[in-house]
């Protein structure tokens, strides 16, 4: 408890029912993700913050001061469930195409060697605008804006299986339970905007990714730092809007009763600032009913921003496409979002299972033709649009999934494997060097071979981008002062910084 | 690093002979190809001088080099193929690849470092004695064993306190004399009335009822006190609620988690178990051995074997990337977990190290792990003797012989079947044998632990905690600084159906000389009952945790509570008897509160907010509706679709119970660890997946949202509302009730007086939306197909009741078991009192701001789930109106752009006369309007179209919504055979159904009831 409630603004002087309201919502520190009356928040460590009271800290998700000086305030990670295959994207192998139809001794799942034939990518494969970045020709937005992007070929984890790769791209290991880079940021940096939550999670029309809610999860810390998911179309929030069909102005007239009765009750009780908070929480609520709507009204966006985004698009054909309308939609979104003080958004791309989403085993030519135009235009549309609006300096954006795909053959002939020991992600925006081609992997495109890097030090280097530096990151849980990064040492991906 | 090198060199003295010293040929080919190479590519992270020492490792000595880092020595002399370092030079190893990031050193290089290797490693005898092992040693020093945690407890004499009159107990003298020291006086008593509130909701989980709280407080008796906590701790309501701070700590779950999640079958057997044991006051320390070693104890029952399933509870990936690697992750977690729960330690912390801040090495860790070693490892479910982790609750040769004989039968059965001909005497076998596979054994089954047969596995120390790094073997052992003393391992015996090693470990933690089992038992608890332990970091009792703020209290209470036989009750009954827990929670205290805010040493009791649960089960009591059964597999809260669109087979495996199962309490929640329920995760739920020793207390908007919002509360809210028409009268009765039950205390006259006037307020508004009609979507776009059989039409679209029917629409074929919905055929409703060709449709018109789509529908008929006829959608996003066709196929026949408003009211006008549609749409509805008498519509309809093949005969109007929720007021159908009005219709049909009150005056409440359920005084407790 906090003896601050003496001295911070009562609730006559600030006044609820006046023009103060906002005021007092600031002094109170409250916000979406709200109030945690726990002590566990210092950023400095735990041995200053243990038993300490918490006073002027009720809200965790204030804005904090990044650790360092560095550009990007938002991160915008575009997630590719199911695993995208790195040999028919960006990582072209011409010595894959050349030994297609050969047998090889292959890791298909850890220490599992078995024969398989080699699979050429059928894609056609250029080098494109100044940098001469290698992209495939499933790609045509994206394709022009390669000078933007640092692709990071050589990156390695450690499960084959989709369920625990999922919680180690998002939280760094492969048990769950522990915190999801969105909330590590959440924790970090707090969010601009106390009426929106800090972390977003937008999922695919064609449903969640494995493992579900597990992937945004805050883990061993208080539930306000975990990824709120935000539905691009309808209510975006959970219970934002009332079930039973009343009228804002009965359920303003609710919230106002509950004030004055809350009131009182709080001046009996003077000096427990979790009463004030608590009556806090429920304005923001009412706010957030116009709030969140808000960021998602795409009728203030021009025809022609719509337009680049493919949000006109129709749905092709094929039975589980979606075309790029849905995903150019969550990424116009994402850029509302982060345009509002959002501090980290996920959207994943691909839900459900097999082809639903990236998840290649039936058929990567299906695959991709199924997948590729979806994100196509939409991703050089939300670079393109962050760039013009000034954005682009200050949004970090990622791309890529839980691991990647093998070359060789499987199922039916023309399918892909899960991969973990190589794949490709590829960073722009904030802190990046564009027009970068970062690591290698093996003449086939197996596995990481030059410039390795384990997603820990992808982890590591968001955060570093992100202005946090990844050892003072800590969260002290289970006697130990916990990191997003683990305890083997990360390394940065230099490389790729601008 | 030349310079480096040169300073090495200049410190180095000159070569000394020495006794098999190497060859000054070979030393020169160590200065000139290999220090070199080592210096400028290998010192900077593995030498003396390294900033951050990487890997333990050093390679600036002989010796060090030799002794290695933590994955073991870095050469072999002579043997350069099993030499790490060459290996990693070689990058034979993708995880192992030196020097890291600038590539391979070229071929010359690493064929020097090889033949260096070969010839034994010469080095200059000088250089060596600067430079020791990099090792760490791991020792305990006499500040270690003398810390706090590691003491005997040993009983403190009452200290002595000036205010005599005020020591009700023990505790009481601990906690004045602190006071008094610093100055301070505690605060008066609380009142009865928020004495009882406390005593039942700390003990319970639930309000007290009425009958019960005026008893207690009219009760005159010296003795009414003690009386009212020895009959709520008699209350089997008391084993739910502190079961649940126990399941808290044990990451209990009913699922594995990761992809698939599936569930842990009888898992609930634990959660029944831990309940009964709590009620019928087991002893803790016999709690702990059943936990650990329930099948190893001599006098096991089924109880015990049930507790075992404590070791089954953690996360499991049925799929893990290395089993082995998997094993060892499920033993950590039982280790940690134990050492959370029982000991007050982080022992998972000595995993890959000797720990950072208390003295338990990485060999006391795996010794410690040597006792469960023998425990199989988990995997999936068969109820089957043979079974790793089901153990049938029966005798084992009664199982083995039951399984015998079943194999047999089902055996001939299927010999005769496949002899038999065709005809009634194959039917009948047939369907013998399929009884047979369906006859469930003669016995129940248990989650819980089964051990390896035969020779005990050797334990080794896992460098870094690698699986697949085996270190130097250890034997079963204590922790070190508790004594160390040997345990008596019985003998490994052939044939036994464990090794016995658990039941040595459980009367180690289990016993009177540990010094950490009893203090952290009575400190949780005082943690539960004061919302701060006495230790506040509840599961470390460590370094890293605080020290005690009263540590002679802690060894008082933990002294008692051994001496009462590990009696639980009896240490509730201490701790709420003593005057310091009965304190009021308030804080006009000035001294104190301006010396000790954070209450500290104790002055106040704490204002405590409910946990989840109880904020779950508190409205489930107060509404009347709570069902007291307990035990069994658990419910499944009705989630909304928006909730389940988060799996990747939205619905799999969540369950539809009845509405009253669904009432039961909240700890009988099935726990999925993927889909965890959003009311209580916003209230601070368990995380289920690690222990969890103390809930944050977060007040975040998404709690207001659900309590406002959410159909749950909701239909709390009705329930209250109905209780009180049964149970009052006349509204200021009801007023009174309610507060009775939801804030356990009278209103005061000023309170019902505005209570009153807020119904009043409620009740008008909603007599203003009488007719109202509100639609509303809640099914996500895919759903996992098992899940849809069990969903009924109406749960897709929520719409009135009577009078209207509704369709699923549309859903694709099951692909991966998914169904996805076709956005342009969604769920639907329609009225069914009449059917129409011609006429006119009338309403004002509500789009929610959210809303995607919202649709009329006219000549409709249902084609199974389809519907067949027109379709008027309005698209608020585009602002326009579209009109299709629906037959097989959907024709747009018209699309224009309109004018019409989302979050306020407009009027809508639908006419169709043979292929004729014509509709209007009015302005925005304002009241000033109305008054003006202004025209409701713009005299140009907004669509006008003859359709050329249009759908005949008559049909029934219907309603679509797509993304959120369409009301539609002063719903009227004008045709040729009369004028209906769908929405007064079915607010005539509301007190027919609920009672003899009008449907607005309930409706307001409704709201109050809401109301209630949202105040602080109801989820805070004084």
């Amino acid at each position: 408890m906090s003896t601050k409630g003496e001295n911070a603004p009562g609730l006559r002087r600030a006044g609820l029912c006046s023009g103060t309201r906002r005021e007092f919502l600031w002094q109170m520190g409250a916000g979406f993700a709200g109030v945690a009356l726990t002590a566990l928040l210092d950023e400095d460590g735990f041995f200053s913050a243990r038993g300490a009271a918490p006073e002027g800290d009720l809200n965790p998700l204030r804005p904090r001061e990044q650790h360092f000086r560095a550009k990007a305030k938002s991160c915008i990670f575009l997630f590719m469930y199911g695993g995208p295959s790195q040999m028919d994207l960006f990582d072209y192998k011409p010595e894959l195409q050349r030994r297609h139809g050969q047998t090889v001794d292959m890791e298909i799942r850890r220490r599992d060697v078995r024969p398989s034939t080699l699979l050429a990518s059928k894609r056609e494969f250029r080098q494109c605008g100044q940098s001469g970045l290698w992209c495939c020709d499933l790609l045509p937005h994206l394709e022009k804006k390669m000078d933007k992007l640092a692709v990071i070929k050589s990156l390695y984890a450690d499960s084959f299986a989709h369920g625990s790769a999922m919680l180690q791209m998002n939280s760094g290991r492969i048990i769950q339970g522990y915190p999801s880079m969105g909330s590590w940021l959440a924790y970090g940096l707090g969010t601009v905007n106390q009426n929106l939550p800090g972390y977003v999670v937008m999922l695919d029309p064609r449903g969640g990714p494995i493992s579900g809610a597990a992937n945004w999860s805050s883990g061993f810390m208080p539930a306000a730092f975990q990824g709120t998911v935000f539905r691009s179309a309808g209510q975006p929030i959970l219970n934002l809007s009332n079930a039973s069909g009343n009228t804002p102005e009965m359920r303003r007239h609710l919230i106002s009763m509950a004030n004055e009765f809350n009131a009182e009750h709080l001046a009996a009780r003077p000096g427990y600032s979790e009463l004030q908070a608590r009556i806090a929480s429920y304005e923001l609520a009412f706010q957030l009913q116009t709030t969140a709507p808000e960021a998602l009204d795409l009728t203030q966006e021009t025809e022609a921003t719509k337009e680049l985004y493919g949000l006109n698009c129709p749905k092709p054909e094929h039975h589980l496409a979606l075309g790029p309308a849905p995903f150019g939609r969550q990424c116009l979104i994402a850029r509302r979002l982060v345009e509002r003080g959002v501090r980290f958004v996920q959207i994943y791309h691909g839900g459900g299972h097999q082809q639903q989403n990236w998840d290649a085993h039936n058929g990567v030519e299906e695959n991709l033709k199924i997948h590729c135009p979806e994100i196509d235009q939409p991703i050089a549309a939300l670079l393109t649009d962050l760039e013009e609006r000034g954005l682009l300096d200050e949004t970090l954006v990622v791309w890529g999934g839980e691991f990647g795909r093998q070359p060789v053959v499987q199922g039916n002939g023309n399918g892909r494997d899960h991969n973990p020991k190589g794949f490709t992600y590829f960073l722009a925006g904030g802190g990046v060097k564009g027009g970068t081609a970062y690591g290698e992997t093996d003449e086939l495109g197996h596995e990481a071979a030059v410039n390795r890097h384990h997603i820990r030090d992808l982890h590591a280097t968001v955060l570093h981008l992100m202005g946090l530096d990844y050892h003072k990151l800590t969260y002290f849980y289970g006697g130990l002062n916990q990191k997003l990064t683990g305890v083997v040492e990360p390394e940065l991906i230099g490389g790729i910084l601008a | 690093m030349i310079s480096l090198l040169l300073l090495m060199l200049a410190l180095n003295p000159p070569a000394a002979d020495a006794p098999g010293a190497p060859s000054q040929h070979d030393l020169d080919f160590f200065e000139k190809r290999v220090r070199p190479v080592l210096a400028e590519h290998c010192y900077a992270c593995h030498s003396a001088e390294s900033d951050k020492l990487k890997a333990g490792l050093r390679l600036d000595s002989r010796e060090a080099l030799l002794s290695g880092g933590d994955s073991g020595p870095a050469a072999v002399p002579g043997d350069p193929e099993h030499s790490l370092m060459i290996k990693a030079v070689r990058h034979l190893d993708k995880d192992l690849q030196m020097p890291p990031r600038k590539g391979k050193l070229p071929e010359d290089r690493i064929e020097d470092l090889a033949r260096w290797v070969q010839i034994g490693l010469p080095w200059p005898a000088e250089s060596q004695s600067r430079s020791g092992s990099a090792k760490r040693t791991f020792a305990i020093t006499e500040s270690d064993r003398a810390y706090w945690a590691f003491q005997p407890v040993r009983k403190p004499a009452l200290p002595a306190v000036q205010n005599k009159a005020w020591i009700e107990n023990g505790i009481d003298a601990f906690v004045l004399a602190q006071l008094e020291a610093k100055g301070l006086t505690p605060n008066p008593p609380a009142t009865r009335r928020e004495l009882a509130r406390r005593v039942y909701f700390d003990l319970l989980g639930l309000p007290p009822r009425p009958e019960e709280l005026a008893a207690f407080i009219h009760d005159p008796s010296p003795d009414a006190y003690e009386r009212l906590v020895d009959s709520v701790l008699a209350r089997p309501e008391y084993g739910e609620r502190w079961a649940r701070h126990w399941l808290d700590v044990v990451r209990y779950a009913q699922s594995n988690g990761y992809e698939r999640d599936s569930e842990k079958p009888l898992a609930w057997r634990y959660r029944d178990y831990v309940i009964r044991a709590l009620n019928e006051d087991k002893p803790y320390s016999r709690f702990i051995q059943e936990q650990i070693a329930g099948d190893e104890l001599a006098d096991a029952t089924a109880d015990s074997v049930v507790a075992t399933g404590f070791q089954r509870l953690g996360v499991w990936d049925d799929e893990p990337d290395d089993p082995k690697m998997a094993e060892f992750d499920a033993l950590d977690d039982i280790i940690s977990t134990t050492g959370a729960a029982f000991l007050g330690l982080t022992l998972g912390c000595a995993r890959c190290h000797d720990h950072k801040f208390d003295p338990i090495s990485q060999s006391d860790y795996y010794s410690f792990l040597a006792f469960f070693r023998q425990v199989r490892p988990n995997e999936a479910a068969r109820f089957d003797p043979e079974s790793a982790n089901y153990l049938p609750l029966a005798v084992p040769e009664q199982a083995r012989s039951v399984q015998r004989e079943k194999a047999f039968q089902r055996q001939s059965l299927e010999s005769r079947l496949a002899c038999a001909v065709e005809g009634s005497a194959k039917e009948a076998l047939s369907r013998a044998l399929q009884q047979l596979k369906n006859e469930p054994l003669p016995f129940e089954w248990a989650l819980g632990v089964r051990e390896r047969q035969g020779r005990p596995l050797p334990t080794h120390i896992l460098v870094r905690g690698n699986a697949n790094s085996p270190g130097a073997e250890v034997q079963p052992g204590f922790l070190t600084v508790l004594g160390g003393q040997k345990p008596a391992i019985p003998e490994a015996r052939l044939g036994a159906p464990s090794s016995g090693r658990r039941q040595v470990l459980a009367d180690w933690i289990a016993n009177r000389d540990n010094p950490l089992t009893a203090r952290v038992a009575v400190n949780r608890m005082w943690h539960h009952h004061f919302g701060q332990g006495i230790v506040k970091t509840t599961a470390d009792f460590g370094r890293a945790g605080t020290a005690p703020s009263h540590p002679e209290l802690l060894d008082w209470l933990a002294a008692e509570f051994m001496e009462q036989g590990w009696s639980w009750k009896r240490l509730h009954r201490l701790i709420l008897l003593s005057n310091t827990y009965r304190l009021s929670s308030r804080t006009e205290n000035e001294a104190a509160r301006s010396a000790d805010p954070g209450d500290e040493w104790l002055w106040r009791q704490r204002l405590r907010r409910l946990e989840a649960e109880n904020v779950w089960d508190a409205a489930l009591s107060v509404s009347g509706e709570l069902i007291p059964a307990m035990g069994g597999r658990g419910f499944f809260p009705h989630l909304d679709g928006e909730v389940l669109a988060g799996e990747s087979r939205p619905g799999l495996d969540w369950d539809r119970s009845s509405p009253a199962e669904q009432a039961r309490r909240s700890i009988y929640i099935y726990i999925r660890r993927t889909m965890l329920v959003p009311l209580l995760e916003a209230f601070d739920y368990s995380n289920t997946t690690s222990p969890l020793p103390e809930r944050p207390t977060t007040t975040v908007a998404p709690q207001a949202l659900m309590l406002l919002n959410g159909g749950w509360a909701q239909q709390r809210a009705q329930a209250f509302a109905s209780r009180l028409f049964r149970e009052a009268s006349t509204p200021e009765s009801r007023v009174q009730l309610a507060y009775y039950l939801a804030l356990g205390r009278s209103p005061t006259a000023l309170e019902v007086k505005r209570s009153l006037q807020f119904v009043r307020e409620q009740a008008n508004a909603y007599q203003q939306i009488a007719t109202r009609l509100t639609f509303r979507p809640d099914a996500p776009n895919s759903l996992f197909g098992d899940y849809m059989k069990q969903l009924r039409p109406s749960e897709y679209l929520r719409g009135p009741g009577d009078g209207w029917s509704y369709y699923i629409g549309r859903w694709s074929s099951a692909y991966e078991g998914i169904r996805t919905m076709d956005r342009q055929r969604g769920p639907f409703a329609l009225w069914d009192q009449s059917r129409f060709e011609d006429g006119s449709v009338g309403a004002t018109v509500w789009l929610d701001p959210a809303l995607e789509s919202a649709s009329l529908l006219f000549r409709s008929s249902a084609d199974k789930q389809e519907h067949r006829g027109y379709e008027l959608l309005l698209d608020p996003r585009h602002q326009q109106v579209l009109l299709h066709r629906h037959t097989t196929n959907i024709t747009l026949l018209c699309r224009e752009p309109v004018k019409f408003p989302t979050g306020r009211a407009f009027a809508l006008r639908l006419e169709v006369t043979g292929p004729r549609v014509q509709v209007w749409i009015g302005e925005p509805v304002t009241e000033s309007a109305v008054a003006a008498g202004a025209p409701r519509f713009r005299p140009k309809p907004a669509l006008d179209i003859v359709d050329p093949a249009p759908v005949t005969g008559p049909g029934r109007f219907g309603v679509r919504s797509l993304g959120a929720a369409l009301s539609l007021d002063d719903l009227t159908i004008t045709t040729a055979g009369g004028r209906w009005a769908p929405g007064a219709d079915s607010a005539e049909a509301k007190p027919s159904r609920r009672g003899c009150w009008s449907s607005a005056e309930q409706q307001g409440w409704e709201s109050f009831c809401l109301l209630l359920f949202n105040l602080n005084e109801f989820v805070y407790v004084d």
